[in-house]
């Protein structure tokens, strides 16, 4: 009987490890080969948004399915602040303004603007002859209720700036400001200025059910925590869009939507699983866009925490850790080390005065904080996996190199948002988005930001002049010449541990043409075809 | 038989104030702050604090709770701290897919699993008995998320028969999750049914059905079985409670949009009147299934029957 079970149970094994096999087997393919250190780009187009949109090709097919991770909490303009509504936004709304793939700002439903002299008016001429999807035309009374509407939502209004303003004629406004806001144009593209019909606004028209804007699709249909349903609009003012019906399901599961392309059951997939990248990129019906991002991620410090309150002791940690194996674990090396206290993607940002990865240097710095490593154990939060994995090379390197302990603390988002944003940690896993350096130097390090989103606590009157300066500043030269400095400065007293910069991914069908994605995450549906 | 239900419905009551004061709590307890997550790390105290007023979340827990329970008695779930929609019409568009995703697997294991165990238990110690055994533990062991992807990648990518994810394939988008979701739960069904089918044969009254010369197929359906059904029949109302608060990895998998997800996400997202929706389903769901186990239980055995009154 003994010997009846074991040979039962080695061919029921067998059979199970078989069927993995089968399963798992991928035609030769590999999943576990590093990408080159450079980002590769595969799909992207150099040319700019104006020159894009002179044209619409004919494509061969009319459906297009787009996979995402997450649902979107809200169709409407105001009501969510996240990154899934935004890509619906985009849809069915359009914004004055809008960033392209080099994060330049240029004109959508505007046609062109001035300032004045003191920069504290912006008159806007917007386009004649745009028309909403309830075929209303578009006139600068909806343009103004639209804008006022960004400030009166509580998940907008950060990007209300534009509220005081008024309607000079039919085609033109002016926005007023108490101080000069060179980022007034960056936070007109945010998708809480986007435009709506003023009578529709008024009417408490319910724009969750029925979305009327005056972007490329139309909404057709919700069928929650499955999919959602556009059509092209035939009278949208840049063109219709080629493709003519457009699919978003919501695949939560990374490998699920990687396998969804693989079988061709998807066009798009948005959010790409990192260990499934090199894998898709063998497949020759699919390209892979690689592309650097916005997204810049760091270990927070408590500045007014000890440790982390003596700049010597984060001096000691940025040269003890090695940026290349924190991409290597935390990012499956699908990002870009970083040493820099600001992203490297916008003008004047520098690398200039940080110190890199160097046992010596760190050993130094500890001996030179006055601290002795028995005395600098700390907590470290971590909010997912990914973190997790980037804080156990922070904590391997730090106990090796320095002798430093790190306790790893796993927090669920909602506990991280709430302790790192009071305070109440000594370093953190973090990182922020932002599309124009004004968003992001204004959110991370002025002192205004605390016990908000300047995590670190900074609290320096010369890093809040620079900001000001940057915000007040409408001359390109003079604003990279402050980014330069300030970079600099933040780089020399290393007020938090930067550790990559990361990348924005997508997969999609190799037939699929016109595709483009901007570091922030834009998409231009509008100019997409199948061959 | 009726009066027993209704006094069964009417225990209901206890168990929904149960449940929402308890969930209530534990989430007001936790840490994590629902206006800030939907705000986001750049918006200012003084916007968290407004909005905060907005939800209604400034007030003590007691009123909050209070005016939960009032609104729930006159059938108000609540809005969505996140989407701003009625509860409701969230939770009643995706409970009845978990309930067709569990109610198919239901199926499937109590189709495999019945004559697995009761074959298992007549031909004990043999070949079968011991091949059905390990099957059944395979099912305990093997992770469902991995089972499911293992699945995928087989029928969907390879052989391409069933959709690699979704729901608007009829039968076809049901079977891999459903196939998923069963094997776990197929596994403890067998189980129960052998262990029982073991102790049944076994009595006095089999031995004399069968020196009755009985034939042995007629022993098993009609005198053992019946009797052994008793304890199988718990674990099968356990497992269908078990099917739907456990489907939400299956759901995530395969993208099924289903109850489990929305639960799941609500609680990260700490959205309290969608997770006591779901919470809420989850409870009376699973009391309706007792339910209909004590008056299967009734059907099965007359004595059991006889005592509800």
């Amino acid at each position: 009987m003994k010997k009846s079970l074991k040979s039962i149970l080695a061919l029921l094994l067998a059979v199970v490890l078989g069927l993995s096999m089968v399963a798992c087997s991928g035609g030769g393919e590999t999943t576990t080969a590093a990408p080159s250190e450079a980002p590769e780009t595969k799909g992207t187009e150099a040319d700019t948004q104006a020159e894009s949109q002179s044209g619409r090709h004919e494509s061969s097919k009319d459906t297009i399915v787009i996979a995402t991770a997450n649902e979107t909490p809200s169709l409407t303009s105001v009501e969510h602040n996240a990154v899934a509504g935004s890509y619906m936004n985009k849809l069915t709304f359009s914004t004055l303004f809008d960033t392209d793939t080099d994060l330049k700002v240029y004109p959508v439903l505007a046609e062109s603007y001035e300032v004045s002299e003191d920069g504290l008016d912006w008159t806007i001429k917007i386009k004649q002859g745009v028309k909403f999807h309830n075929g209303m035309e578009m006139t600068s009374k909806d343009v103004v209720r639209s804008l006022k509407l960004c400030a009166e939502s509580s998940n907008t209004a950060t990007y209300g700036t534009a509220a005081n303003c008024e309607a000079l004629d039919d085609y033109t406004i002016k926005i007023h400001t108490d101080v000069p806001y060179s980022g007034m144009l960056y936070d007109l593209c945010h998708h809480g200025n986007d435009i709506l019909p003023a009578e529709l606004v008024d009417g408490g028209h319910n724009f969750n059910e029925a979305p009327i804007g005056t972007g490329p699709y139309k909404f057709v249909k919700w069928n929650l925590g499955e999919s959602l349903e556009f059509e092209a609009f035939e009278d949208y003012f840049a063109g219709a869009p080629a493709i003519k019906h457009m699919i978003w399901r919501i695949i939560p599961e990374g490998s699920s939507r990687t396998i969804a392309l693989e079988a061709g059951e998807i066009d798009v997939i948005i959010e790409v699983e990192a260990n499934d990248i090199t894998r898709l990129q063998e497949d020759d019906g699919i390209d892979v866009f690689v592309g650097t991002g916005t997204s810049h991620n760091f270990m927070l410090c408590n500045t007014e925490k000890a440790p982390f309150n003596n700049e010597e002791f984060r001096l000691a940690c940025q040269c003890a850790i090695d940026k290349n194996a924190c991409v290597q674990v935390g990012q499956n090396g699908f990002a870009m080390p970083c040493d820099s206290l600001l992203p490297i993607v916008f003008p004047g940002t520098t690398t200039d005065g940080m110190e890199t990865f160097n046992v010596e240097a760190a050993k130094k710095h500890l001996e030179a904080s006055g601290l002795k490593p028995e005395e600098c154990t700390f907590n470290l939060v971590c909010s997912d996996d990914a973190k997790e994995r980037l804080g156990v090379v922070i904590q391997d390197n730090l106990k090796n190199n320095l002798g430093i302990t790190v306790n790893i603390e796993r927090q669920d988002l909602a506990t991280y948002l709430e302790t790192s944003r009071i305070g109440d940690y000594q370093a953190a896993l973090g990182g922020y988005t932002a599309s124009s350096l004004l968003a992001y130097i204004k959110g991370v390090w002025h002192s205004s930001n605390i016990n908000a989103s300047n995590k670190t606590r900074t609290n320096d009157p010369q890093v809040d002049a620079w900001i000001e300066a940057y915000a007040n500043s409408f001359d390109a030269d003079e604003q990279a010449k402050i980014a330069t400095e300030l970079n600099t400065y933040l780089n020399q007293h290393c007020f938090q541990i930067p550790t990559y910069q990361g990348q924005v991914t997508r997969a999609y069908a190799s037939n699929l043409k016109g595709f483009k994605v901007s570091p922030s995450g834009n998409h231009w549906w509008e100019e997409c075809y199948f061959e | 038989m009726i009066k027993f239900i209704i006094k069964r419905l009417l225990a209901l009551i206890p168990v929904i104030i149960g449940v929402t004061f308890m969930v209530y709590f534990i989430m007001s307890l936790a840490p994590g702050d629902p206006a800030l997550l939907l705000l986001g790390d750049d918006a200012t105290p003084e916007q968290i604090a407004a909005l905060r007023e907005e939800m209604g979340l400034d007030q003590p827990f007691i009123i909050q709770y209070g005016r939960y329970m009032v609104n729930l008695f006159k059938g108000d779930l609540g809005t969505s701290y996140k989407t701003k929609n009625a509860v409701s019409a969230e939770v009643f568009s995706r409970f009845p897919n978990t309930l067709i995703l569990a109610g198919f697997s239901t199926l499937i294991s109590i189709i495999l699993a019945l004559p697995l165990g009761v074959f298992a238990a007549v031909k004990q110690n043999s070949l079968f008995d011991t091949i059905s055994m390990v099957i059944a533990l395979l099912g305990v062991s093997i992770p469902i998320f991995w089972f499911g992807l293992l699945l995928i990648l087989l029928f969907a990518l390879k052989l391409g028969w069933f959709p690699v994810s979704g729901f608007n394939d009829g039968i076809k988008s049901l079977l891999l999750p459903g196939l998923a979701l069963a094997f776990q739960h197929m596994a403890a069904i067998a189980r129960t049914t052998r262990s029982s089918m073991l102790e049944t044969i076994r009595q006095d009254y089999i031995r004399t059905v069968r020196a009755k010369g009985l034939p042995e197929n007629k022993v098993i359906t009609r005198h053992a079985l019946k009797n052994a059904l008793i304890p199988t029949i718990t674990v099968i109302g356990l497992q269908i409670g078990g099917m739907m608060g456990g489907s939400v990895l299956t759901e995530s998998v395969f993208a099924w949009p289903g109850i489990g997800r929305l639960m799941i996400n609500s609680i990260q997202g700490r959205d309290t009147p969608m997770v006591l929706g779901c919470i809420l389903m989850f409870s009376i769901t699973f009391s309706i299934i007792n339910l209909i186990v004590d008056i299967v239980y009734g059907f099965v055995d007359p004595r059991i029957k006889a005592q509800y009154k």
